[in-house]
């Protein structure tokens, strides 16, 4: 799942790079256009539709927070 | 209650004083009280308002965290869908409370000129006392509970609180509860060094704003009040001096209430961030007027930017014109949204409506054309990394702000085109030397001191960019602390634009 | 750690108060005139303030009022030929009320034992400029707070932001004026206190009525209300024909009442009342204050009503003043000249009416002996007649440095009288020369250090009494036919056709008069420049009172 993700995004954003840290966000990697973009991207691909209530730091900190993220939405 | 006035600095005194007199647990209640008074000089009319919108937000959020707190650890399907209604229709709700405040005036006229002919020249706006403001603090509110990253309050008066605090009635910030809220519930004890730190801020934001603001407005009223008459060269003073005066007027005020916010143990939200640094236009609107940049960001834009149906839309434009333009769609869209309504936000009127196209193009190109605009970068083999291009980015978004401003000053579209017009054709550059400049509202003396104070400005802004400029003072020996006061004071006692003998120059923000 | 706290904030406060009291004494203005012939604006804080100069026991009499007082009252003519010590506490159009707070303030240092009114504001709406010449120049204190809400009371202030703030507070209004500060303002200030209040002017423009003229008008006026008179005789007052004060002239009932507060201080003191009049020649239509019958009888019966004494030195004396020497502006102000016949007659009053007593001071020994030397100054600056002028150069030659030079042609108006008198003077070879020819003569310290007679050019130069000095005489042959006379680089000769006399004042340095006759006329008509003739007459009070000016 994990390296699902990471191959989908890294073909969507290349300038990026996702395991630079384990707070993408915190840290200002990501900030709110990228993350409509993963957002779209995760959503078209994984067909789920992520409430607004989940967009926070801790799910997109990193590849694993998204990943349980995706898995929990996904059933 | 003009905020550059004796009364304000006595009132503010006073509420200072009451406020770490009495035992902590009444300082909410006094700021409420202060805050009621406050209103009160203004006119009970605006108080119905805020009541109202206060009503409609503590009993919808209420309602929807009782759904929440019903059915924990998931809520079915049908009671998601009832909070969600709440949400839209109180939302609406205060949202039509703003519109009504804002047009309802306009509209009632234009239905009355219809119906019984005949034209007044301008209707008079009402404004209602910040109401842009606390609906929108409110409408984030109800929206916090409603996505459960805030709880509702219970305490109806509590709520009032947060929306008419009155330091941030006039011109915002655009407060959020979750941040605002708990410290307005704090018990806060008296420190030395808050108190000094807030003074000092109220100064600066003072010097900004009767020193600075006050005087370029001399200047600036003098010739927007001539456009057709007036060169190029003026008009292009002018509208140079429009964009200082408005960021010194809004930020000063800005400074005036958060350094009084702060000696009271209250952090507001920063709204400003030396914009004038800026070297993008999406940069700039990250650090002017940030509060209401951010509201917008997480209300608006983020919601319909991964709201189902765009993401939807992004993907059958994706397969049908590529990933450019798919991705294109998802920013165009919400962006234009939120462009407009910015827009419409500040004043309902073509000027501001052309204003908010004009970010929105700016803001969407860069980030749609950004691949363009780095290849031109690259043939014309531009340095993206020297001192020079970095400045250059800066006199670039500045401009492109002192344009935004020619459309907003005059109020008026057409007398806007006016100055494009002067600007273009009639520029006269003799006019920056013959002295001319010296007659437009502002002496000799006067006008040396505006230029001045914009040096003084800069020189300050660049200190805080890099280090608390508060701190280092705080660091140094008491005299030339002492001094830097008495200085900052006198400097606003003589040269403030105040007293018989100058017009009262009211906050630009404030009707909004 | 409290205590700390407190102690700070007192120390920073009180710092911080000084320098706003230092700062706002800076930028208020202090209505010292400037404009040195405007009489309108008065030396008001000299006035003010001048007074702390005298001691407690130096002061008998303080005179309230207007223009017409400080322009007509001489307190040092009252100390040379009577011994009277007095104050002239007048400033422009003092409001009764203005007269009635400052008199408050008198008694607080001072016990006068006559308190004088001149009645001339009995009868206006003083407006706000005059309010706040006086409010601008007291110290802040229950004093001013009492005077600014009478100011507000009756309706003075300009708007919103002109309030009991910023009148306490001038700087609120007056911030603005930092543009203007020069170093002028860092000047200490308070000079030419010898006068005690009196403004020294010497301008002489007579007035073109009689007391006739005066009471004619009045009554065309009275008759012309009344229905009388359906246009008006000589057309005079016809444009005046609307505001009611004209015709029936009123005191209002604020007046009347600061007017009773007057009178109820000087008896809480013990200070006796006196109500006068310095008389002005002028007609009511081109001078609202000027004096009529009718103003004075309206005064005379409350005066008997609040049984006050009540001198009116127009129509209650013989005439006292010449309006023809003694006017400085057609008759609706005196000048110094007039003052003293004013005083010469106030003094005899006041002794007699036991209003006042003869005394003596060093202060005012002091002030009148800068005083005399003003006045002389002045009444050379006024003579334009030629064989008094010579005459009182000779009298004065012992202490000036007097020096001529001829200009053109200077000789065929000169009588064997005048010649005479020239020789007293000293000067031998005068008439020696023939038609068109050059002549120039020193004297200095009584006597002739240089005399020369040229049909060509003259020149001379020489340091005379520490002053340098450069005189040059072309006569009428030459291609620029004038004179030139240069005291310390600086031109002061008129450079007219006839003799070019400049007057310079050893103990000050100071030139004190350029004037020429034309000599080469029967007539000798003199021809000054009066405008400079009054930047000379400040210079010399002020190097008299201020050390190392």
């Amino acid at each position: 799942m994990k390296e699902k993700i990471q191959k989908l995004l890294e073909s969507e954003c290349p300038d990026i790079d996702f395991t630079a840290s384990n707070e993408l966000v915190t840290d200002g990697i990501l900030e709110s256009l990228t993350l409509t973009i993963i957002i779209a991207a995760l959503s078209m691909e994984f067909g789920i539709s992520i409430p607004y209530e989940d967009i926070i730091e801790e799910n997109f900190n990193s590849l694993d927070a998204m990943a349980a993220m995706v898995e929990r939405l996904a059933n | 209650m003009n905020l550059a006035s004796a009364f304000f600095v006595l009132f503010s005194a006073a509420i200072i004083f009451l406020y770490y007199s009495f035992p902590r647990r009444f300082q909410w209640l006094i700021l409420t009280l202060a805050s009621v008074m406050f209103y009160a000089t203004y006119g009970i009319e605006h108080f119905l308002f805020v009541i109202l919108g206060t009503v409609i937000a503590y009993f919808a959020a209420r309602w929807i965290q009782s759904i929440y707190d019903a059915s924990e650890g998931g809520a079915p399907a049908e009671r998601k869908t009832e909070a969600r209604s709440i949400l839209l229709w109180m939302s609406a709700a205060l949202a039509l409370l703003l519109i009504y405040a804002k047009v309802g005036a306009f509209l009632i006229q234009g239905i009355a000129n219809l119906f019984f002919g005949g034209r007044t020249a301008n209707a008079p706006i009402i404004s209602v006392l910040g109401i842009s403001y606390y609906t929108f603090s409110l409408l984030s509110y109800l929206a916090d509970v409603y996505w459960k990253k805030d709880r509702a309050e219970t305490n109806f008066l509590r709520l009032l609180l947060f929306a008419i605090y009155f330091p941030k009635i006039l011109q915002g910030p655009i407060a959020r509860h979750k941040d605002l809220a708990p410290q307005l519930a704090q018990e806060h004890s008296f420190h030395y060094q808050e108190l000094c730190f807030g003074l000092q801020l109220m100064l600066w934001g003072y010097f900004k704003k009767m020193v600075i603001a006050d005087r370029l407005a001399l200047f600036v009223n003098t010739v927007f009040g001539n456009v057709t008459g007036e060169s190029g060269a003026h008009l292009l003073i002018a509208s140079i001096f429009g964009a200082f005066q408005l960021y010194c007027d809004f930020s000063g005020c800005m400074d005036i209430i958060g350094g009084f916010s702060q000696i009271l143990g209250l952090r507001l939200e920063t709204n400003f961030n030396h914009p004038f640094f800026s070297r993008s236009a999406a940069e700039f609107w990250r650090r002017w007027h940030i509060t209401l940049g951010t509201w917008f960001k997480d209300y608006i834009y983020m919601p319909l930017a991964i709201s189902p149906k765009l993401i939807g839309f992004s993907k059958k434009v994706r397969e049908r014109f590529g990933i450019r333009a798919g991705r294109a769609v998802m920013t165009v869209i919400p962006s234009a949204v939120v462009w407009i309504l910015t827009g419409i936000w500040h004043s309902v009127g073509w000027s501001y409506i052309a204003w908010g196209i004009y970010w929105g193009i700016l803001i969407i190109s860069s980030t749609v054309f950004a691949p363009e605009l780095k290849k031109l970068t690259e043939a014309l083999h531009i340095n993206t990394k020297a001192g020079s291009w970095k400045v250059f980015q800066m006199v670039r978004t500045f401009s492109l702000f002192v344009i935004s401003r020619i459309l907003t000053i005059p109020g008026d579209l057409n007398r806007s085109v006016q100055v494009f017009q002067g600007i273009l054709t009639r520029f006269h550059p003799e006019h920056f030397f013959d002295g001319s400049l010296y007659t437009l509202g502002l002496d000799r003396p006067n006008f040396i001191l505006a230029i001045v104070c914009i040096f003084i400005l800069w020189a300050v802004s660049m200190l805080q960019e890099r280090g608390p400029v508060r701190e280092r003072i705080a660091r140094s020996n008491i005299v030339f602390r002492w001094m830097i006061y008495y200085t900052a004071f006198f400097a606003i006692v003589i040269f403030g634009i105040y007293g018989p003998g100058y017009d009262a120059a009211s906050f630009v923000y404030m009707q909004y | 750690m409290k205590r700390k706290f407190i102690l700070k904030v007192l120390i920073f406060m009180t710092i911080g108060s000084i320098q706003f009291g230092w700062i706002q004494k800076l930028l208020t203005p202090d209505w010292n005139d400037a404009g040195l012939t405007n009489i309108a604006i008065s030396d008001t804080e000299r006035t003010i303030h001048g007074i702390d100069a005298l001691a407690v026991d130096e002061l008998d009499v303080v005179f309230f009022g207007s223009s017409h007082v400080y322009c007509g009252v001489s307190p040092m003519e009252l100390y040379k030929n009577y011994g009277i010590l007095s104050y002239v506490m007048a400033t422009a159009q003092q409001p009764v009320a203005g007269s009635y707070f400052l008199l408050e303030k008198i008694y607080e240092t001072h016990c006068p034992q006559t308190v004088v009114l001149d009645v001339s504001t009995m009868f206006s709406e003083v407006t706000l400029p005059y309010w706040r010449y006086i409010l601008d120049n007291l110290e802040f204190g229950a004093l001013k707070y009492r005077m600014a809400k009478e100011y507000l009371r009756a309706g003075m202030a300009t708007g919103e932001s002109d309030g009991l703030f910023s009148v306490m507070f001038p700087i609120i209004k007056y911030h603005s004026r930092w543009v203007g500060i020069t170093k002028d303002n860092f000047q200490p200030k308070s000079r030419n206190l010898y006068t005690n209040g009196q403004h020294m002017i010497n301008r002489i423009v007579s007035s073109p009525y009689s007391i006739e003229d005066v009471m004619y008008e009045t009554q065309m006026l009275s008759d012309y209300h009344s229905g009388m008179l359906t246009e008006s005789a000589d057309g005079v007052f016809s444009q005046n024909t609307i505001c009611e004060a004209l015709y029936t002239p009123s005191v209002t009932e604020e007046n009347l009442k600061f007017l009773k507060e007057i009178r109820r201080l000087c008896e809480e003191h013990g200070s006796r009342l006196l109500l006068i009049k310095i008389p002005t020649m002028q007609v009511p239509q081109w001078y609202e204050p000027a004096w009529t019958p009718v103003k004075s009888s309206i005064i005379s019966s409350i005066a008997a009503d609040n049984n006050l004494l009540f001198l009116d030195m127009l129509y209650g004396c013989e005439p006292l003043v010449s309006f023809v020497t003694d006017t400085l502006d057609w008759g609706c102000h005196l000048n110094s000249f007039g003052a003293k016949k004013i005083s010469d007659y106030l003094g005899g009053y006041l002794l007699e009416n036991n209003l006042a007593e003869s005394r003596s001071s060093l202060l005012y020994s002091e002030f009148l002996q800068k005083y005399e030397k003003v006045y002389s100054m002045m009444e050379l600056q006024t003579t334009d007649v030629f064989g008094e002028y010579i005459d009182m150069l000779r009298k004065r030659k012992n202490d000036s440095t007097i020096l001529i030079a001829a200009a053109d042609d200077y000789i065929s108006g000169l009588t064997p009288e005048d010649y005479g008198l020239l020789k007293e003077l000293g000067l031998e070879l005068i008439d020696q020369g023939g038609g068109r020819d050059s002549y120039v003569g020193v004297i200095s310290e009584g006597k002739t250090i240089y005399e020369a007679v040229s049909d060509y050019e003259i020149a001379y130069q020489a340091e005379i009494a520490n002053v340098d000095v450069e005189i040059h005489s072309r006569n009428g042959w030459m291609k620029d036919p004038g004179a030139s006379v240069t005291v310390d680089r600086q031109e002061y000769a008129m450079s007219q056709i006839g003799l070019n006399f400049v007057v310079y004042d050893h103990e000050t340095g100071l030139v004190i008069d350029s004037v020429v006759f034309n000599t080469y006329d029967m007539a000798k008509y003199c021809s000054r420049d009066y405008a400079r003739g009054i930047l000379l007459l400040r210079d010399y009070e002020s190097a008299l009172c201020f050390d190392g000016w």
